[in-house]
């Protein structure tokens, strides 16, 4: 696989510490903060971190040293060997099966000859459209949403087929990072969505209402992210759509093509779920690259498992590790007493709804997407509710507030999963979610001031 | 004062988390000023009862499946159809099992405060499916648990393990065409629009128990320990409690979602019991020692109160 | 070949081939699962559990499998602060600091694992006990901080940041 990567490249200076460390150590503060910790424990804390930052630890440690001192010095009744629980807790969850699933269908895929037809087929046909590989992968984002319920799945399975060809077509790197970051994160919005799941059971609310009142704002932003990727690539030259060639490109990628039929009808015919979806495809890959394409070698195989085993080694650990600061925050009351206060301090609707979508920006900035839905969703429905709001409306928009938290630092896992996927650095990948970030605000905006969209 | 957790899986809102508010304030009050209790939303009963056993959440409530990551013996009141009567279950459950249970609990760690009911399970279904037969070959959602297994093996489905999470989208695409939970869990759930026949099987029954860390409670003054049972509500008003939930969850049921729920007649039920008892060998050799001595005991109390 | 190299490159190759087994695994029990209940009307009892178990060691044999190959993610921004002399110094240091943290680390995760035993926590799907699975936690962690100090000892044996 030839990624490029931003180890081998020389450094350019005066980078500084990046986005993530100021905005880590910022949640930091802020968390310390509202549980009205200061004085030397937290500078000393502080500089500790910036040792060793200093002496060039993974952030997989740093991280790690975080969260053990945040047990260990500010959580009441802490310990860090509680910290080792809920890591073990977090990957030890069926939800989190699909996620390497994926990422070894997806490399198989990458490294075999599947992905390659995939793209062929999607850029034959985009062909003449200005930035046409671009809408194809937002088009297929939003396809695959439709099979999985989770945003940072839908990322790894199109974007690891996806990045590398935009790439090779000469789209702007952080142009492509941002889009598949962004349309990565309709899982959650284009039904099935575990977030709108645990939002229905924690704030008793219909599912299916809220899986329905999904589907147009999920169709909303993807169409946004059809017309921003046409807008930014007016003037490639995408060359010349061709019937003939588009046709040829099914012939050829047929087997590929039935990847995505064999997933969407497997799920929709009530076959299998969405985490035996992964799997599934992963043999059906296999199957395809061993007996049809037959191109890969058994050493290639090898590398595959090897390569997600990486991957799947520097992502897992750190999703777990903040798995476990948002067990904090839930059991220190931090988020619940902020919804508290703004629950008694506003009374006017707009103004509530206003200040609710800062509160749930601000939350998903540190807080992972489940953790916020169970914690907050019973806190806010019934204010909402009193407030004159509909609860499946108000599921949305909490649902497209942490959709967005997707793309914040510091824990915005679209994010992470971006940085170990394709190999970029933290910062980096801020800076190339910023434009898609605006987007998705007005995005949000629509879709809090039309609530007919929803309901 | 310290700030302590009842670690508890119901929403906030249901029926559970309420019956949570009312032991946590009990004991609470029971503490003297020294500690509050407030009900903590942990949404695996199983991390929660880890928590517990280390002390980072003081006391905790759920079912002995929830519990059998450390009380195995427990589950043996999961097995189907293991009671007659709730007066069978009552006198069974509160007079001979709670006293050996206590002593396991304390064995592992941890203090037992109380037995209550979290009612029974029934089986929803696409269709009408108050005869199991509907169900024969047919893919039923089954829990991760060896009587789940046995029970749906029993009337011959073809069993699907999911997560609960994909189980509601599961059930809206027919990958499952039925499962079994307690009714005013299902109330909340969107299968009660995809799967809106609720049969009133109760071939489980949820016992609800009520523990907390015994280093926290041998950290207690007499008076505060004797406080705490005086005060912690008792299993008859919890049980009572919860039973009226689950009236108000079928008229919600039957009135607001149009669903269908079905009582079952003698002959009905024994179409779905099946002669479970002849299974129970086979379940009983999955469980531990301890558990199959708790079932001796069961037994003997059955006995006992048949005679009575 | 130094004893020190090929003791990190056993390890690591040792560690690559149980992680890719246990995805591996986890796949084919997922898929086993799928094709028997479809085909023979009934899937495997606990195949979720295990793969879980699976995919969760292979992620963390994984975390320290990039430990000697491929590197773990770093904020490479600072590096320019750091004055050229110092250079090899610090990365050194580094090195050791990390050993430090995964040692660090290790412990807590052993303490988790005793006490996992000593609360006789088992698995309820399966009914063995959860401490044979959590063992893996310590031991990653243990393995990481041996490859860092080798790396602190002799930095020549520290691979490249990314190698593909
Ligand atoms: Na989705
Ligand atoms: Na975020």
């Amino acid at each position: 696989m030839t990624t490029t990567s931003s180890f081998s490249e020389p450094r350019e200076g005066g980078q500084a510490l990046g986005l993530y460390l100021f905005a880590a150590v910022l949640a930091l503060l802020a968390l310390l903060g509202a549980l009205g910790l200061t004085s030397l424990k937290v500078s000393g804390f502080g500089a500790l971190i910036v040792v060793l930052l200093y002496f060039r630890l993974p952030i997989i440690l740093v991280v790690g040293v975080l969260a053990a001192g945040v047990h260990a010095l500010f959580a009441s009744n802490s310990d860090v060997e509680y910290l080792m629980q809920d890591m073990w807790f977090a990957l030890d969850r069926e939800v989190l099966l699909s996620v390497p699933m994926f990422i070894l269908a997806g490399a198989l895929m990458a490294r075999g000859s599947i992905a390659k037809s995939l793209i062929n087929c999607m850029s034959a046909f985009t062909a003449g459209l200005p930035g046409g590989l671009a809408v194809a992968t937002t088009l297929a984002c939003a396809v695959f949403a439709a099979i999985s319920g989770s945003s940072i799945v839908t990322m790894l399975a199109v974007g690891s087929i996806a990045y590398p060809a935009m790439i090779r077509q000469g789209y702007d790197e952080k142009f492509s990072i941002g889009l598949i970051a962004a349309a990565g994160s309709l899982g959650i919005m284009i039904p099935p969505s575990i977030a709108m799941i645990l939002y229905g059971i924690m704030t008793e609310t219909s599912i299916t209402r809220l899986f329905t009142g999904g589907i147009k704002p999920g169709l909303l932003l993807a169409g946004m992210l059809v017309l921003y990727s046409v807008a930014m690539n007016l003037r490639r030259n995408s060359g010349r759509f061709s019937a003939s060639a588009a046709a040829r490109s099914v012939v050829a990628g047929f087997w590929a093509l039935m990847m995505p039929v064999i997933l969407l009808g497997g799920i929709y015919g009530g076959y299998f779920s969405p985490t035996e979806a992964a799997a599934v495809s992963l043999l059906y890959a296999a199957l395809v690259e061993l007996f049809i394409y037959r191109e890969m070698k058994l050493a290639d195989y090898k590398k595959v498992v090897v390569e997600s085993l990486i991957m799947l080694g520097r992502l897992l650990p750190l999703v777990a590790i903040a798995s476990s600061l948002n067990t904090i925050l839930d059991y220190e009351g931090v988020t619940q007493a902020w919804v508290v206060a703004i629950g008694q301090a506003i009374e006017n609707p707009v103004l509530l709804m206003i200040a609710v979508n800062l509160l749930l920006l601000g939350v998903g900035c540190i807080m992972e997407v489940s953790s916020a839905m169970v914690v907050l969703s019973p806190l806010l429905m019934p204010i909402m509710v009193n407030a004159g709001y509909d609860p499946v409306h108000f599921g949305v928009v909490m649902t497209a507030n942490l959709e967005i938290g997707y793309l914040t630092p510091p824990v915005g896992l679209n994010l992470v999963v971006a940085m170990v996927a394709f190999k970029k650095e933290f910062s980096e990948v801020v800076r190339s979610v910023l434009p898609f970030l605006v987007l998705m605000l007005i995005w949000l905006v629509i879709v809090c001031v039309y609530p007919a969209m929803v309901v | 004062q310290e700030a302590w957790k009842l670690g508890q899986v119901g929403a906030p809102g249901s029926g559970l988390a309420v019956m949570g508010d009312k032991f946590a304030t009990a004991v609470t009050e029971a503490s003297g000023g020294a500690f509050t209790v407030e009900r903590q939303f942990i949404g695996n009963e199983q991390e929660m009862v880890q928590q517990v056993l280390r002390g980072r959440v003081e006391m905790g409530v759920t079912s002995p499946q929830g519990m059998g990551v450390a009380i195995p013996a427990g589950t043996v009141l999961g097995l189907p159809f293991l009671w007659k009567s709730d007066e069978e279950r009552d006198f069974v459950v509160q007079t001979k099992v709670k006293p050996v249970l206590e002593a396991i609990y304390e064995k592992a760690g941890l203090k037992l405060l109380q037995i209550s009911s979290a009612g029974y399970y029934g089986v929803f279904c696409k269709v009408d499916c108050s005869d199991p037969a509907t169900l024969k070959q047919q893919k039923v959602r089954v829990s991760a648990t060896v009587p789940s297994r046995v029970f749906w093996e029993n009337q011959q489905v073809n069993p699907v393990q999911l997560p609960v999470s994909e189980l509601w989208p599961g059930l809206e695409q027919n990958l499952v065409v039925a499962a079994d939970i307690p009714l005013p869990y299902y109330v909340t759930t969107p299968a009660v629009e995809s799967a809106p026949h609720f049969v009133a099987a109760k071939h489980f029954h949820a016992d609800w128990i009520y523990f907390m860390n015994l280093r926290k409670w041998n950290g207690l003054s007499d008076e505060q320990r004797t406080a705490i049972q005086e005060k912690i509500p008792t299993s008859q008003e919890l049980t009572a409690f919860y039973d009226s939930e689950v009236e108000k969850a079928r008229r919600q049921l039957v009135d607001e979602f149009k669903g269908h729920y079905y009582e079952l007649n003698d002959e009905q039920r024994a179409k779905w019991h099946n002669n479970i008892e002849t299974k129970y060998p086979e379940i009983l050799a999955s469980m531990t020692e301890e558990a199959r001595s708790l079932y001796e005991v069961i037994v003997a109390a059955k006995k006992e109160f048949a005679v009575r | 070949m130094g004893i020190s190299r090929f003791l990190l490159n056993s390890i690591t190759s040792f560690e690559k081939l149980l992680g890719g087994l246990a995805l591996s695994g986890a796949a084919g029990l997922l898929v086993f699962d799928v094709v028997s209940r479809e085909l023979f009307g009934s899937g495997v009892y606990g195949a979720q559990k295990v793969a879980v178990y699976l995919a969760a060691s292979a992620a963390l044999l994984g975390m320290t499998v990039a430990v000697h190959q491929g590197g773990h993610l770093r904020i490479t921004g600072i590096d320019t602060l750091i004055p050229r002399r110092l250079f090899p110094l610090v990365v050194r240091a580094g090195d050791a600091l990390s050993a430090a943290v995964c040692l660090y680390l290790a412990f807590y995760a052993a303490k988790l694992v005793r006490n996992s035993a000593m609360f006789g926590e088992a698995d309820p799907v399966l009914g063995f006990p959860i401490w044979a699975v959590q063992i893996i936690l310590p031991v990653v962690f243990l393995l990481a901080a041996l490859k860092y100090l080798l790396h602190a000892f002799d930095s020549s044996l520290k691979p490249a940041e990314m190698e593909e």
